[in-house]
């Protein structure tokens, strides 16, 4: 069901994704934002400090950081101070391998922070075709020693069709290590185009993994599932997209977009070196085209008080149509299942 | 030029206060990605 | 004559849960809970400043100048944000 307050409009977005830098040490093949080497142009620490001033000025709750591996920027730790002092609430994303002991301890004194750790298999060997080789075992170790803090965790995983079976395991690891554990949905954005074909979930694993959802009511999936929805986890989380109107995102630049999956040029809301981020959060056309976005083609559909139409996102990926309506939601993955069937049987 | 403008004055009774409406909504993240 | 050791309790009053945020928004305020997380919209117009709870109140104590009327309603209102959990006791001491 949709919120009348959230369809007239908020004033400032609940939260933000930031993604600091595009630096990582990594090169995980599912990366949405082909991080590896900084982008050209990336904010500077002032300009940093200057946007969090800015967000705390319009009273956004939450900044919820990511990348790149936030950690390579040198000014992180000072970026989350001036978030903190201002009693705005964080959450970082992080692949783990730069978190040791002493940086546990830094991160714990405040209580406004929350950290997720990407992991995406429950073991080396799946994580690791992902992530790289070694990554498994040095995520578990951060994992650990940030399960022994009192700041919130949880491990991350992005689902795939070569992890889409350890769900469960991964599930119990999460138990096993004390922290909790959610589950991401893999879209065509970044390196995630590139190997869109060989690792996106299938409609059968898909559905598996509606079902499964629908029985772990402890496992987070950051609201991006809501295509999947079932009628046991609605009243869990949001059931609709929230770009423009509860969220958006930043790039490393400065550039705002509606979300992390959408940062490219038809979709560019503003940029933070010309315009304020509330001036851009009110005047964007893009944001305004988000705010009013109807996913049409999909309300004769008997799921659309539960998924009101998907992710704009991927149906702009797959189908260059924003409004085309999910093409991997809870309908579709049954009628692909009915239509490979019928072919088979066919042949 | 004569001008006929009429004005019209409306009283309208003051909204009594009843109870203050509220809704509660869970999220997960809204989708941000992380 | 030792005089024992007194501790003089605290009056009871209310504030935000610190796990809580709120902001002033067209309807009146938005609550933010990062514990579920979730929000609350409460229709509260010009009735509330978005920090009222921010510091420690006494239980019945509210802006100056609302009506008797409005009195009731925002009590209501307080009694509803404790039970949900977005304002706690704390003493004002």
């Amino acid at each position: 069901m949709s919120n009348r307050y959230v369809d007239k409009g908020l004033r400032a977005p609940v939260n933000l994704t930031w993604e600091v830098s595009l630096a990582c040490n990594l090169r995980c093949t599912t990366c949405l934002s082909s991080s590896g080497e900084p982008a050209v142009g990336e904010l500077t620490t002032a300009e940093a400090l200057d946007l969090v001033e800015q967000v705390h000025q319009a009273r956004v709750f939450q900044i919820n950081f990511g990348g790149g591996e936030p950690f390579m920027r040198p000014d992180f730790e000072q970026i989350l101070d001036a978030c903190h002092t201002r009693g705005i609430m964080t959450c970082i994303s992080t692949n783990g391998t730069l978190i040791d002991a002493e940086l546990v301890a830094r991160l714990a004194v405040t209580k406004l922070v929350a950290v997720q750790v990407s992991l995406d298999g429950a073991s080396p060997k799946t994580c690791d075709a992902v992530r790289g080789k070694g990554v498994f075992n040095r995520a578990i170790a951060a994992v650990k020693l940030l399960a022994a803090s009192s700041i919130p965790t949880s491990i991350n995983t992005v689902l795939t069709t070569q992890n889409a079976s350890e769900i469960p395991a991964m599930h119990e690891l999460a138990s096993s290590l004390g922290v909790s554990l959610r589950v991401s949905r893999f879209r065509p954005a970044g390196r995630g185009a590139e190997n869109w074909e060989t690792l996106r979930p299938t409609p059968t694993q898909l559905i598996e993994f509606s079902d499964w959802l629908a029985q772990s009511g402890d496992v987070r999936t950051g609201d991006s599932f809501f295509s999947l929805t079932s009628q046991e986890r609605q009243g869990l989380g949001l059931n609709l997209c929230g770009a423009g109107k509860l969220t958006c995102c930043v790039s490393p630049t400065g550039d705002m977009y509606p979300c992390a999956f959408l940062q490219t040029e038809p979709f560019h809301a503003g940029s933070l070196r010309e315009k304020s981020f509330q001036e851009i959060w009110d005047g964007s056309e893009i944001y305004e085209s988000f705010r009013g976005l109807r996913i049409h083609s999909c309300e004769d559909c008997t799921r659309f008080d539960q998924c009101h139409g998907g992710c704009p996102a991927v149906a702009w990926h797959l189908k260059n149509d924003l409004s085309g309506g999910d093409p991997e939601c809870l309908e579709r993955c049954v009628t692909s299942i009915a239509d490979s069937a019928r072919t088979a049987a066919a042949a | 030029m004569e001008s006929n403008t009429e004005v019209v004055e409306v009283c309208e009774e003051p909204r009594i206060l009843e109870e203050i409406n509220v809704e509660e909504l869970a999220i997960d993240g809204i989708c941000g990605v992380y | 004559m030792a005089s024992a050791g007194f501790t003089e309790m605290g009056a009871a009053g209310i504030t935000l849960h610190p796990a809580c945020r709120v902001r002033r928004e067209g309807f009146g305020l938005l609550f933010y809970d990062i514990r579920g997380p979730r929000l609350l919209f409460a229709e509260t117009g010009d009735l509330l400043p978005a920090d009222f709870f921010g510091t420690v109140r006494g239980r019945d104590e509210l802006p100056e100048g609302v009506s008797a009327r409005e009195q009731v309603v925002l009590g209501t209102f307080v009694t509803q944000l404790l039970t949900k959990g977005f304002l706690r006791e704390q003493s004002i001491r």
